[in-house]
């Protein structure tokens, strides 16, 4: 029995200093109430999709908080966190939601970044990964992606630019959205000029932060947009406990379950969303994926391959980099740009013939990863 | 003139490993005249005439307890014990991180996890290593224990811009031991001794982060008096003289002190020399004459007769005199020697980078 | 909030010692320690202490650290790989990054994390620095 996408909605990613959390979430899910043009009352089950306001905001059981300013009082709603993959685990749950009877789920995805501290949402962002024997050691996501970045030159030597390019990319991509929070292009060159960051990774490299909700409904009556499938997976917890470092396994079960479930090929894919959390983790992610070899998955990059006009458009609202990463909120943002391209909704972006999408969405180094597939009925 | 002051254990006790640890970075003391504009800043020849060129700073992330455990570390592998076996952690510093928590627990932690042990810390000033020392040859010669563990450590603070900034440095030294085997033991302890009186030289209140000395008080009527009682004796309650010890080791506050005391006592350069570290590295405090004591094993041969003379302000002195053992010849390889460790992968820093690592900036 | 002393004292064999833990059924080495082997299901575990040394992997640097380690910061942390095979992540101390290089033989040390304050404990654990004096080169 099909899922369907019903209605979307989001706001821009910006450091919003005169909206809160609520207020950002009731944005972007009332956008998508009305697009979906549906009857509140229908709707089943609020799933919030949040990752670090426990921490930030010292604001939990964001579910019934926001059904209540939703004007939804009563409603059953939660609050799920996954790390970076909340969104898209979110989206996950309301899928399976759906196949066990619900009408409506309304998944909202939402983070706000930037009451805090710099320092503050550095300490937010590693609670993705183990305290206490790396971050409480004073190792950041940013470093764990740097070492990652640093094994990956090493061991294949790829053009350093061809890394880099993916920031290249997301800009271009952003510089015509209406939504992103970096609308504007930037250079390889500039890129590797950026202040160094976690070294090897420069600024220009790491997604941006940003606040932002992003908003759909899903339902089981009929709509132009089915939400085909939903898998996901994870993988040893602790980067160093891993095999290989540079294998993203639970990007790869998830993927192959993904495609299996409904005899789908890569080949298949029209339009991409990667988590570029930083510029190494889409090059690993599209090898796990399967789209290249192991080693090979920067040239794709650097070929044209993800441009708007090449064989899978990635990113085409400015991915993680230049759209912005609202940690918990950015796979429903993924979801919404994906269904945009899908329903001839990109504006600028719009890529043609645009059938079948999917994204991959992920917690820390891939502990967690999720990935969601679209297709226009 | 006989007495008989000095203190023998009942059994015979020997110091069975010893390890020492310098942190890698130094500062010259011309940097800090630099600085402060009041130390010798009178070149000659390229040289200062000061001659404690430099001395050696802990990194921000360093304190007694890490260098403390480092020092202990080589100390086990060179006595090749079980670590477990051993009952009495004892360290002396002046520079606890805690005023209250004692680190031989945390040393016992990071070496193996002995948990039959007493643990204790000492204060003394400088000499604080040294009794440490002496109760474990207390502990192993009653028969109590078998092995201790005896550590002196200090991340010694000078005011800035104070005489004592140009020499107070960072180090540590552990030395365990245990009952005396022939052959293969590395030091057989002859006998101590220890010469205390209330000289109030230098000192630290309890809140103060910086210590206080009264200048030239320090001198003849605390560290000569205090060393050279305590010297004399050791050396005329067993009979003897200068000339019956091969190498002695006196603790370095500077680099005049140690070499004048040992001209009173009559003492040659050659007996002083590979035990007088203080113009390379400066006043280890807690680590000072039990550096040099390393550094004399590092060189000595079995059946050298050695005399170490603490001092700590305050005042007090410890005299302990020990024969080398033919142990010491394959020990002493089995972990660095202080000279490896003045002589390699040294960096030096600025007086920006040190005020950073000793924690004088405030943020 | 004030740094937890229970969830660092239950790990202080780990932070001060690196003890993991070996399966006795299977062989199988863990750092962290665990109660149950992942390989073969065994609960049957030991102690076990890793070696000192190790050879670094890669590295990267830390510029923008949480607050409790931004007096160390900037700072070095690396994929280190024990000389028994198992991996960590730690921060590598007292050298330069232009001198360090793939391969490089590094030690085990015990280093100040980072201190809760003025008031709270003192969190200790290991770091690694390079072994330039060769102590780690002669197996246990």
């Amino acid at each position: 029995m099909p899922v369907y996408v019903k209605g979307v909605g989001l706001t821009k990613v910006s450091e919003h200093w005169e909206k809160n959390l609520v207020e950002l979430a009731v944005e972007a899910a009332e956008d998508a109430i009305e697009t979906g043009n549906i009857n509140p009352k229908r709707i089943d089950k609020i799933i919030i999709a949040n990752a670090v306001s426990q921490y930030l905001l010292r604001q939990s059981h964001l579910g019934p908080l926001i059904a209540d300013y939703l004007g939804l009082r009563g409603i059953p709603a939660i609050s799920i966190e996954a790390a970076g993959a909340s969104g898209a685990m979110a989206l996950h749950m309301g899928f399976r939601e759906i196949l066990s009877g619900a009408e409506n789920i309304l998944i909202i995805g939402v983070e706000k970044l930037s009451d805090n501290l710099s320092e503050e949402v550095t300490g937010a962002i590693a609670l993705a990964e183990d305290w206490e024997f790396l971050a409480g050691l004073g190792i950041t996501f940013e470093a764990i992606q740097g070492i990652m970045l640093h094994h990956y030159l090493n061991r294949y030597n790829p053009p350093r630019e061809n890394i880099a390019k993916m920031a290249e990319i997301s800009h271009k991509h952003a510089a015509k959205s209406l939504h992103a929070m970096y609308p504007f292009p930037t250079t390889v060159e500039k890129v590797l000029k950026s202040p160094p960051y976690a070294d090897p990774l420069r600024l220009l490299e790491i997604a941006g932060r940003g606040d932002g909700a992003a908003a759909v409904i899903l339902s089981r009556n009929d709509g132009d947009v089915e939400f085909l499938t939903s898998e996901s997976a994870t993988d040893v917890f602790r980067l160093f406990e891993r095999d290989d470092i540079l294998n993203l396994n639970a990007v790869y079960e998830a993927t192959q379950r993904a495609l299996s479930k409904h005899n789908l090929r890569l080949n298949d894919i029209n339009v991409l969303e990667l988590h570029d959390t930083s510029t190494i983790m889409a090059v690993l992610e599209l090898e796990a994926m399967g789209f290249s070899e192991r080693g090979k998955g920067h040239e794709l990059l650097a070929n044209g391959t993800l441009e708007l006009n090449g064989k899978i458009p990635a990113n085409t609202f400015g991915g993680s980099k230049a759209r912005g990463d609202p940690i918990g909120a950015t796979g429903v943002y993924q979801f919404v740009e994906i269904y945009k391209q899908l329903i001839e909704d990109a504006g600028f972006n719009q890529i043609d013939n645009a059938k079948v999408g999917m994204s991959v969405t992920i917690g820390g180094v891939a502990s967690t990863a999720v990935i969601n597939i679209l297709r226009r009925r | 003139m006989k007495n008989n002051k000095v203190m023998k254990p009942t059994k015979d006790v020997a110091i069975i490993g010893y390890g020492a640890y310098i942190p890698k970075y130094r500062i010259a003391n011309s940097e800090i005249a630099r600085i402060w504009q009041n130390g010798a800043l009178f070149e000659k020849n390229g040289k200062y005439p000061v001659p404690i060129q430099q001395k050696a700073v802990a990194a921000r992330d360093e304190d007694s307890v890490t260098m403390a455990i480092e020092a202990a570390r080589r100390a086990v592998r060179r006595a090749g014990i079980n670590p477990k076996e051993i009952r009495a952690i004892l360290l002396g510093t002046e520079s606890n991180p805690y005023a209250v928590k004692t680190a031989g627990v945390t040393i016992a932690a990071a070496i193996g996890g002995p948990t039959d042990i007493l643990a204790a810390t000492y204060e003394f000033a400088c000499k604080a290593g040294t009794e440490a020392i002496q109760t474990s040859i207390g502990l192993i010669g009653s028969g109590m224990a078998k092995y201790a563990l005896a550590i002196g450590a200090d991340t010694a603070q000078g005011r800035p811009k104070d005489a004592l900034e140009y020499t107070a440095a960072s180090g540590a030294v552990a030395y365990l031991l245990g009952e005396y085997v022939k052959g293969d033991s590395i030091a057989k302890i002859e006998a101590t001794y220890s010469y205390a009186k209330d000289v109030p030289d230098f000192w630290r209140r309890g809140l103060s982060p910086y210590p206080n000395h009264f200048q030239r008080f320090t001198g003849d009527p605390a560290y000569f008096s205090l060393i050279l009682g305590a010297a004399k004796g050791l050396m005329e309650s067993l009979n003897y003289t200068s000339k019956d010890f091969d190498y002695v080791i006196f603790h370095q506050p500077n680099y005049k002190f140690p070499v004048k005391v040992a001209k009173i006592l009559g003492f040659s350069d050659e007996q002083i020399k590979p035990g007088l570290l203080s113009h390379l590295i400066g006043n280890t405090y807690s680590g000072s004459s039990l550096m040099g004591l390393a550094a004399t094993l590092d060189v000595a041969e079995p059946g050298d007769h050695i005399l170490i003379v603490s001092y700590g302000s305050g005042s007090g002195s410890d005299a302990i005199s020990m024969f080398v053992d033919d142990g010491i010849k394959t020990k002493r390889e089995l972990a660095p020697k202080v000279m490896d460790m003045i002589n390699n992968g040294i960096t030096t820093v600025d007086y920006g980078l040190y005020a950073r690592f000793r924690g004088k900036i405030l943020k | 909030m004030s740094t937890s002393v229970p969830s660092y004292w239950r790990n202080i064999p780990v932070y001060l010692s690196m003890k993991g833990s070996k399966c006795n059924k299977c062989g199988a080495k863990y750092f962290p320690p665990r109660k149950v082997c992942v390989k073969c299901g065994s609960k049957d575990m030991s102690e076990y202490e890793l070696p000192r040394g190790g050879r670094l992997i890669a590295w990267s640097i830390v510029r923008y650290p949480p607050k409790e380690f931004d007096e160390f910061a900037p700072y070095i942390v690396g994929l280190v790989e024990l000389d028994d095979g198992l991996r960590v992540i730690a921060q590598i101390v007292d050298v330069e990054v232009d001198q360090l290089h793939v391969g490089m033989r590094l030690k085990s040390t015990v280093r100040r994390i980072y201190e809760d304050g003025s008031r709270g404990i003192v969190r200790y654990g290991y770091k690694f620095i390079p072994d330039h004096l060769g102590e780690t080169e002669t197996s246990q």
